[in-house]
C-alpha cells in the first residue's frame, strides 16, 4: 500500500481545511458569547471603542476619564461602516455626536443611545487661515441670531424628517461672487445625498443663508472628512465642513467660525449589551420612517429607486468611464511617445526617462494623485477631473512603457539586426517592424491593464471627483445599506471591466497578421 | 575592393580577432572556414559594421567606413548580410519582407518593390508562396525568401554568415543552388561555412582563420589538398574524417549513429555505404567490444571515407589487455559461456561479410595499444 498515493494527500487536506474552518468559527462564536451586561459607561467603554477617523471624540473621551490607555479604538472612514460594526459585535460602542447618532437610533432597533454623555462640543464651519471671510461669515451668523432665521433653520432639519426636506434655492445673484464649499456627506440632518444627485442638509441650508446675506454665491463639492483641511489649506475650498468640531489643534491651522450647533457626545450601543436599569433609562427612538427589512427587493428598491438614485448611479459611472478611457487613450499615447524618447540612444535622456518611471511606479496611485492635486496644482483653477485624467495618463502611460520593453524583447533581436543591416534607420526599425509585432505580444497584457486601470480610478474620490466609488459610498451613508450598494457596484465595475475587454479583443482580432487569406496588397497592381 | 588592415574585436577583455589583414576583390567568393569561435562571423559583422571593430581600419571601394564621421547608410547600402537564423519579418507576408526594405530604405515606390520582389522570388523559385508567412514556411525556404530580400537591395558585397548551419539537412540543396548562383551572377561573396565541398565548388579563394587572423589563405585547392600550415592541415584532416571516443557502455549510441550519417552524408558516400558502416560500428562497439573489455576502457574510432575509391575505413584504439576482438578464440571470451560464444561468431560473420580488409596490430607504448582497422566494401 503506497502511503504516499496522491488520493490520501487529497484527503488528508480536505479534513485539516475543516478542521480549520471550526476552529475559526468556534473562536469567532466564543468571542460572540454571553457580553457582561454593563450598567455603567466605564463597562460599555471595556469593549473596543469605534469612531471616525480624525475625529476628536477619542480626546474628549480621554480628557474626561472615560478612556485610558488599555482601552481599544478602531477607526472608520464612514459612519455606515462603523454602526455596521457595532450591530457586528465587533466594536462595543461608537462615539459620535448625538445629531448623527438620531438617524440611526432610528433606523436600528436594536441600537440605542447610552443615556450618560461623554462630553460636550462645538461645531463650526472652517475658513482659510487669515481669511477675510471668517468675520464676514460671523458677521452673517449674527444677523441670522437675530432675525430668527437661523432658529428656522433647527426648526425644519432637526425636528425628524430631514430626509424629506430641501435647501434653499439659490436664487439670487451674488454680486461679490461664488464661494467654494466642500464639505463631506454623511446621513441626515446636517449633509446626505438627495435627488437626483444633490445634497441637501442643516449645514449646507445654513452655509447657502449666511452666505445670502454676504452677497456671495455657493459651489458646493463633496469630499471625505480627511480632505476638509488640505482643501482649504491648499486654497481650493473658501468654506469647510458640515460641522467641524473645535480643537485648539485644528484651529493652528484654519479658522473657524462661531459655532453654529452644540452638541452632546454620547456612546451608540446594542440594547443587549446594557443593564435593564439603563435600558428603561433610553430615549425610545422616534417610530421608524424606514423598517430595515433584510429582503433584497427593499434594498434594491432604496439604493436604485428612492429618489431617483439610479441616476447618481449613472452619473458615477459616466465619471469613471470618462477618466478610465480618457486617460488611457493618453496614456498609451504617452507611453509609446515615452518609449521611443528613451529609445533614441542618448544616454542621460534614457537615464532621466527610466529614473522617472522607478520614482512614480514606487509610490501608491492614490499619494500621487493627492500629490498632484494638493501640492502641484494647488489652487483652485484646475478642475480636479482633468488633473485625475493628467495623474492617471502619466502612471498608464509608465505602464505601457514597460509593456512595450516587454514586447520588443520578445519580438527578439535578430530581426533588429538585419533590419540594420538592410538600412532602416532607428524609427523606422520602431515603427515599421517592432511595433507591429509587439502589438500583438503585449495585447493580452495590455487589455488586463485596461481593465486594472478602471479599478485603480476608484481612488479619485479622494480628490473630490464622484465616481462610481464615491457614488456607492454616499448612498450607503444615505441608505444605511451597508451590503447591497457594495455589491451594486462590484458588479457594475465587473461589466465595465468586460465591456472594455470585449472591445479590445474585437480590435485586436482585426490587427493579427495573416487573419484575410488572401490579403490584397495596398497601391500595387498584382498581375498574374 | 575591400581592404582590411589589423583589425581587432574585443569584448569585455576578450580577444576575438587579434590582427587581420585581407584585400578581397570585386568578383571573389571568398569561403571563411575554420574551428569554432575563432572569429568568422564576427569578422563579418565587423565588415557590414553591426558590430565594429574596436582597432584596426576596414576601406570600401577606396574609402574606411572605419572612421568616426563616414555615413553607415553607405555600408549598409553596399554591403548586405543573410543571417544563420534567417531573421524574416514575421508580421509580413514573403512579398511584403521583399518590398518593405525596397520601399523605406531605397525609397521606391511600391509597384516597382512590387515587381522586383516577385522577379527575385521567382529566381530563387518561391513565387508561388509570395502570400505566405514566416511562421509557415521551412527553413530553407525562409532562407531563401531571405537571399532574395537582400538581393533586392541591390548590394556590391553579400555576406553569408553560415547561412545552412540551422538548416535541415534535406533542405540545405535548394539553398545552396540558390547560393551557387548568387555567386554565378558576379556579387562579391563572403560566405562563413562549414560545407567543405560546398566551399570547395563555389569559391575562389579560402580563408581559414585561426588564433585571431587568417592563419592561411589560398585557392580550394591549395587549402583543402596541400594545406602548408600546421592547424590548417589537422583542420582539414578532422573535417575529412570522424572522430569519436567511447568510455562506457552507456555511452550516447543514436547521436552517435547520426554522427557517422551526417559524416557519412557530408561526404557524399552513397546511403547503402552509410547504413553498412552504422551496422558495422554497431557490430564492432557493441557487440564485440562491449562484451570483450572490462570496465573502465576507452576506445577511440576513426572514420576516413575516401571518395576516389568510394570506400569507408574504420579504425579503433582500445586500451586493456592485448587481444584481438577479431579472433574468435581470442583470450577474454569466457569459454564457459557457450550463448556468449555463439553471439560472438555471429557477429564476427555479420562484420566479416562487408570487409574488404581488416588488420589488427598491438603496439604497447601507446595508450590504447589495441587497433583494428577495417576497410567497408566499396557497394557496386
Amino acid at each position: 500500500m503506497n502511503k504516499k498515493n496522491p488520493k490520501n494527500r487529497k484527503t488528508w487536506l480536505i479534513l485539516l481545511l475543516i478542521a480549520a474552518g471550526l476552529a475559526v468559527a468556534g473562536i469567532s462564536a466564543s468571542q460572540q458569547g454571553e457580553a457582561e451586561k454593563s450598567s455603567s459607561l466605564a463597562d460599555v467603554i471595556r469593549e473596543p471603542v469605534g469612531v471616525m477617523i480624525g475625529s476628536t471624540y477619542v480626546q474628549i473621551a480621554r480628557d474626561n476619564g472615560y478612556i485610558t490607555e488599555e482601552t481599544e479604538i478602531e477607526t472608520f472612514n464612514s459612519e455606515v461602516d462603523a454602526v455596521q460594526a457595532l450591530r457586528d459585535r465587533k466594536i462595543g460602542s461608537y462615539i459620535n455626536c448625538d445629531i448623527y447618532s438620531q438617524p440611526f437610533i432610528d433606523e436600528f432597533e436594536e441600537l440605542m443611545v447610552f443615556p450618560q454623555p461623554v462630553g460636550l462640543m462645538e461645531y463650526a464651519f472652517g475658513f482659510q487661515e487669515g481669511s477675510p471671510l471668517r468675520d464676514a461669515f460671523n458677521a452673517a451668523m449674527k444677523t441670522m441670531k437675530e432675525d430668527g432665521s437661523e432658529q428656522a433653520l433647527y426648526d425644519k432639519w432637526l425636528s425628524g424628517n430631514a430626509g424629506e426636506q430641501r435647501c434653499i434655492p439659490q436664487d439670487w445673484a451674488g454680486e461679490n461672487g461664488t464661494l467654494n464649499y466642500w464639505l463631506n456627506v454623511g446621513t441626515p440632518p446636517m449633509a446626505f445625498l438627495s435627488e437626483g444627485g444633490n445634497f441637501e442638509g442643516l449645514s449646507i441650508d445654513y452655509v447657502l443663508t449666511a452666505c445670502r446675506i454676504m452677497g456671495y454665491n455657493v459651489e458646493i463639492k463633496e469630499c471625505s472628512f480627511s480632505g476638509l483641511i488640505p482643501a482649504l489649506q491648499s486654497q481650493k475650498a473658501d468654506i469647510a465642513g458640515r460641522s467641524i468640531a473645535i480643537t485648539e489643534e485644528r484651529d493652528k491651522s484654519i479658522d473657524f467660525s462661531e459655532p453654529f450647533v452644540t452638541a452632546n457626545i454620547v456612546l451608540l450601543v446594542r440594547k443587549d449589551t446594557v443593564s435593564d436599569a439603563i435600558l428603561s433609562q433610553a430615549e425610545s427612538g422616534s417610530t421608524a420612517q424606514k423598517g430595515f427589512v433584510e429582503s433584497i427587493a427593499e434594498s434594491f428598491r432604496s439604493t436604485f429607486l428612492e429618489e431617483g438614485r439610479w441616476e447618481v448611479f449613472l452619473q458615477g459611472i459616466g465619471v469613471t468611464l470618462l477618466i478610465t478611457v480618457l486617460s488611457a487613450i493618453l496614456g498609451t499615447l504617452f507611453g509609446l511617445f515615452w518609449y521611443l524618447l528613451s529609445a533614441q540612444n542618448i544616454r542621460w535622456v534614457s537615464m532621466l526617462i527610466r529614473a522617472f518611471n522607478r520614482w512614480l511606479s514606487g509610490i501608491p496611485a492614490v499619494v500621487v494623485l493627492m500629490i498632484m492635486y494638493y501640492l502641484i496644482f494647488t489652487g483652485s483653477a484646475m478642475n480636479a477631473t482633468v488633473v485625475a485624467v493628467i495623474s492617471f495618463t502619466i502612471l498608464f502611460g509608465i505602464g505601457v512603457f514597460g509593456l512595450l520593453e516587454t514586447g520588443v524583447e520578445a519580438v527578439g533581436k535578430g530581426q533588429v539586426e538585419s533590419a540594420i543591416d538592410l538600412g532602416f534607420t532607428q524609427n523606422q526599425i520602431f515603427l515599421e517592424i517592432l511595433l507591429p509585432q509587439t502589438v500583438l505580444y503585449i495585447m493580452p497584457l495590455y487589455r488586463a491593464k485596461i481593465v486594472e486601470h478602471l479599478k485603480a480610478t476608484a481612488i479619485v474620490g479622494y480628490i473630490a471627483i464622484m465616481d462610481l466609488t464615491k457614488v456607492c459610498d454616499l448612498i450607503r451613508s444615505r441608505t444605511f445599506e451597508a451590503f447591497f450598494p457594495l455589491i451594486i457596484t462590484a458588479i457594475l465595475y465587473y461589466s465595465l471591466g468586460r465591456l472594455l475587454n470585449f472591445l479590445l479583443t474585437t480590435l485586436e482580432s482585426r490587427l493579427r497578421p495573416g487573419n484575410t487569406r488572401s490579403r490584397l496588397l495596398r497601391g500595387v497592381n498584382v498581375h498574374d | 575592393m575591400i581592404k582590411i588592415e589589423h583589425l581587432q574585436k574585443q569584448f569585455d577583455g576578450c580577444t576575438v580577432l587579434r590582427d587581420v589583414n585581407a584585400e578581397i576583390h570585386k568578383g571573389d567568393v571568398v569561403s571563411l572556414i575554420g574551428p569554432s569561435g575563432t572569429g568568422k562571423s564576427t569578422l563579418l559583422r565587423c565588415i557590414n559594421m553591426i558590430d565594429g571593430p574596436t582597432g584596426g581600419k576596414i576601406y570600401l571601394d577606396g574609402e574606411e567606413i572605419t572612421a568616426e564621421a563616414y555615413p553607415m547608410e553607405e555600408v549598409h547600402r553596399k554591403v548586405c548580410m543573410v543571417f544563420q537564423s534567417f531573421n524574416l519579418f514575421e508580421h509580413l507576408s514573403v512579398i511584403e519582407n521583399v518590398m518593405l526594405p525596397q520601399v523605406s530604405v531605397l525609397k521606391k515606390d511600391r509597384q516597382s518593390a512590387y515587381d522586383e520582389g516577385m522577379k527575385l522570388l521567382s529566381s530563387v523559385g518561391m513565387a508561388q508562396k509570395s502570400s505566405a508567412y514566416p511562421a509557415s514556411l521551412s527553413g530553407g525556404q525562409k532562407q531563401r525568401v531571405a537571399i532574395a530580400r537582400t538581393l533586392a537591395m541591390n548590394p556590391k558585397i553579400i555576406l553569408f554568415d553560415e547561412p545552412t548551419s540551422a538548416l535541415d539537412p534535406s533542405c540545405v540543396d535548394e539553398v545552396k543552388t540558390v547560393i551557387r548562383n548568387v555567386a554565378k551572377s558576379g556579387v562579391t561573396c563572403l560566405i562563413v561555412t562549414h560545407d567543405m565541398d560546398f566551399s570547395r565548388e563555389i569559391s575562389n579563394r579560402v580563408f581559414y582563420m585561426d588564433q585571431g587572423e587568417i592563419y592561411e589563405e589560398g585557392t580550394p585547392d591549395e587549402i583543402f589538398e596541400h594545406p602548408e600550415r600546421e592547424r590548417t592541415q589537422s583542420f582539414v584532416r578532422k573535417e575529412k574524417s570522424l572522430e569519436e571516443t567511447i568510455t562506457g557502455r552507456d555511452f550516447d549510441y543514436p547521436g552517435f549513429m547520426s554522427k557517422i550519417f551526417e559524416y557519412g552524408f557530408k561526404s557524399n558516400a552513397s546511403s547503402a555505404l552509410i547504413r553498412q558502416t552504422q551496422l558495422a560500428s554497431e557490430e564492432l562497439i557493441c557487440s564485440l567490444l562491449f562484451s570483450r573489455l572490462r570496465d573502465p576502457f576507452t576506445i577511440h574510432v576513426f572514420y576516413e571515407y575516401d571518395s576516389g575509391k568510394q570506400q569507408m575505413k574504420i579504425t579503433a584504439e582500445y586500451d586493456g589487455d592485448k587481444v584481438n576482438i577479431l579472433d574468435p578464440e581470442a583470450s577474454g571470451a569466457d569459454p564457459e559461456d557457450a550463448l556468449s560464444r555463439q553471439q560472438t561468431k555471429l557477429s564476427l560473420r555479420l562484420l566479416f561479410s562487408m570487409l574488404e580488409e581488416f588488420g589488427y596490430s598491438y603496439r604497447e607504448e601507446k595508450r590504447c595499444p589495441n587497433t583494428i582497422r577495417l576497410s567497408l566494401k566499396k557497394l557496386s
